[in-house]
């Protein structure tokens, strides 16, 4: 029996659905909206509800904001999407995941999509994106599905290297598709990915750096967090976190995922999560020594400027490379989210959690259990507002932290975080290197996020 | 933001006037109400218009500047409000340069940066 007289009323606190199907029958609500950081596959994306004997329903929507799509399952199983509409404005954006996605040839210089994660929405239910490549300015529109997939016809042209910028809209948010909201590359061939490689990383458009052999020691020990250290123009905070977070949790398995070839080259193996076989696959991906430096020499990305070349470990920087180069250059690394790269490094997404709608006991305490099971650990902060300014915080907005320590009890609970700037906002000078212990209350003002992923 | 602030020696010959300051006013467009939920990835860097900003003057650490300045923040992602204080580097047409604007680094990292003979 389907859904019917679906209507929703905003608590304030909570938006409402109701309406009626066959009397005790369960009725499934995702929120499709909040996708991609609720995929499918997490618990705190639904909520079922049960109809009483007259048939009638109500559950809470999960994160439910005006305008979110959802998708409602009735008892005989089919979806259906509605919108959240109360009256009110709708403040959420479409947001695109482009890190679970990656482009696949197709013949004739055509590429189709596939997914590379468990949670294969890309973004919400219908909405509209926008998708041009930077070399050629060649463009593609199109209209995402009921579950927020690429349409199965979905080809654009190109070739190894480029890079497509992608910008969608709600039709709410950003309606002119001026503002891009990711971007996804045309990975090498696949034959390229086999055995040595052929394939070097396209650096960021403009980037006027060099590519340089360097050498020095894979590790010089046991892998530390404060070896991982994001390069001043590569937006891959989410990254770097992961990294920092998984050599702190567990150096020996960071250890085992890179391996020198002792000839100049190193190959790290990520995972795939491949939906024919619906389990995650192993994706070796070698790369050379081959390092972009600036003027001076200096790494300009992963690995930190402030460091001179060959005199600290290459883990981290051949670790960025090689993520780049398997999803097509520097640039397609840009924008995502922390459970991206741990997905890639454990084959797991993890869980993760909406901070402001956790219970903050709750939360903490499952912070806390995290870290004590050595599982990786990452937070991310609000977007900067007046309202709640970061300035003076020593925190970035719209940035990603792994976490170090949680400890306390009652007022005295805090947080310890390590920022992959490899120092704190501003730099406080030469010791500091981007540790920062906040407190319970100053960690729920800033922070949206938080993510983990057992080993 | 996700990105790091620029390195110090990159913004400092940008930097016409260099002052440290308090800010006393914020004139910006109407904002829609920012989205600052999770499920945005991080890393592009979600902008706040331009706005015009009135600063107290503390300190002037290169040029000239008067008690009062106003003064540009270009779109960034980072909010200015009454009350915050920090350097504040700024071109020849008082735009506020900096991804992190008075964050982006501390008065003594500009001090000596200005000490060491950078220009």
């Amino acid at each position: 029996m389907p859904i019917a007289r679906l209507r929703f009323e905003n608590k304030g606190e909570a938006v409402v659905l109701k309406g009626t199907t066959r009397p005790g029958a369960v009725v499934r609500v995702e929120n499709a909206s909040a996708a991609p950081m609720h995929g499918g596959w997490q618990s705190s994306s639904f909520k079922d509800a049960r109809a009483n004997a007259q048939g009638r329903f109500e559950v809470e929507v999960p994160a439910g904001l005006e305008g979110d799509q959802l998708r409602v399952r009735s008892a005989d199983g089919l979806w259906q999407v509605v919108r959240v509409e109360t009256g009110g404005v709708d403040p959420r954006r479409a947001e695109f995941n482009p890190q679970g996605l990656r482009l696949v040839e197709q013949g004739d210089g055509r590429y189709g999509i596939d997914t590379v994660s468990i949670n294969n929405q890309a973004c919400e239910p219908h909405t509209q994106v926008r998708m041009f490549n930077m070399r050629d300015g060649q463009g593609v529109q199109f209209t995402l599905d009921d579950e927020g997939h690429f349409p199965p016809a979905f080809r654009v042209q190109g070739q190894p290297g480029d890079v497509f910028a992608i910008a969608c809209s709600d039709g709410v948010h950003n309606a002119d598709f001026s503002a891009p909201c990711g971007f996804l590359a045309v990975p090498p061939p696949a034959s390229a990915r086999e055995g040595r490689p052929v394939f070097e990383p396209p650096l960021l458009p403009g980037d006027p750096a060099t590519l340089s052999p360097i050498t020095g020691p894979l590790f010089d020990g046991p892998p530390t967090p404060f070896q991982a250290v994001q390069g001043e123009d590569l937006g891959d905070c989410y990254f770097v976190a992961a990294a920092a977070a998984f050599a702190l949790a567990s150096p020996e398995k960071l250890e085992e995922l890179i391996t020198d070839n002792e000839d100049g080259t190193y190959t790290v193996v990520f995972k795939r999560y491949d939906a024919e076989q619906q389990q995650y696959v192993s994706e070796p991906i070698t790369v050379t020594n081959l390092l972009p430096v600036d003027e001076q020499g200096r790494l300009r990305y992963g690995g930190g400027a402030k460091h001179t070349p060959g005199t600290q470990p290459l883990w981290f920087s051949i670790l960025e490379k090689a993520y780049a180069s398997w999803k097509g250059g520097y640039t397609a690394i840009i924008n995502g989210f922390p459970y991206d790269a741990f997905e890639a490094f454990a084959g797991d997404a993890g869980t993760h959690v909406d901070v402001r709608s956790a219970a903050p006991d709750a939360l903490f305490d499952w912070l806390k259990a995290e870290r004590e099971q050595h599982h990786p650990t990452v937070v991310w902060t609000a977007v900067d507002s007046p309202e709640q300014p970061f300035s003076g915080s020593q925190l970035a907005p719209d940035h990603a932290y792994s976490v170090l320590a949680v400890a306390g009890s009652g007022a005295q609970r805090t947080v310890t975080l390590l920022n992959p700037y490899g120092h704190l906002l501003p730099s406080t000078g030469d010791a500091d290197r981007g540790l920062l212990t906040v407190p319970w209350d100053t960690f729920l003002k800033h922070f949206v996020g938080a993510g983990s992923v057992p080993l | 933001m996700a990105l790091p602030p620029e390195s110090i020696d990159k913004l400092l010959p940008l930097a016409q006037t260099i002052v440290v300051a308090e800010v006393l006013s914020v004139s910006s467009p109407p904002v829609a109400e920012r989205d600052s939920l999770p499920n945005m990835p991080l890393g592009l860097g979600r902008k706040l218009p331009q706005a015009t900003v009135r600063l107290k003057v503390e300190r002037t650490l290169r040029g000239t500047a008067a008690a009062e300045l106003e003064v540009v923040k270009p779109e960034s992602t980072y909010a200015l409000v009454p009350g915050i204080t920090g350097p504040f580097l700024l071109d020849g047409e008082r735009r506020i340069l900096g991804r992190h604007g008075p964050d982006n680094y501390s008065v003594a990292a500009v001090t000596e940066a200005l000490a060491r003979g950078a220009r």
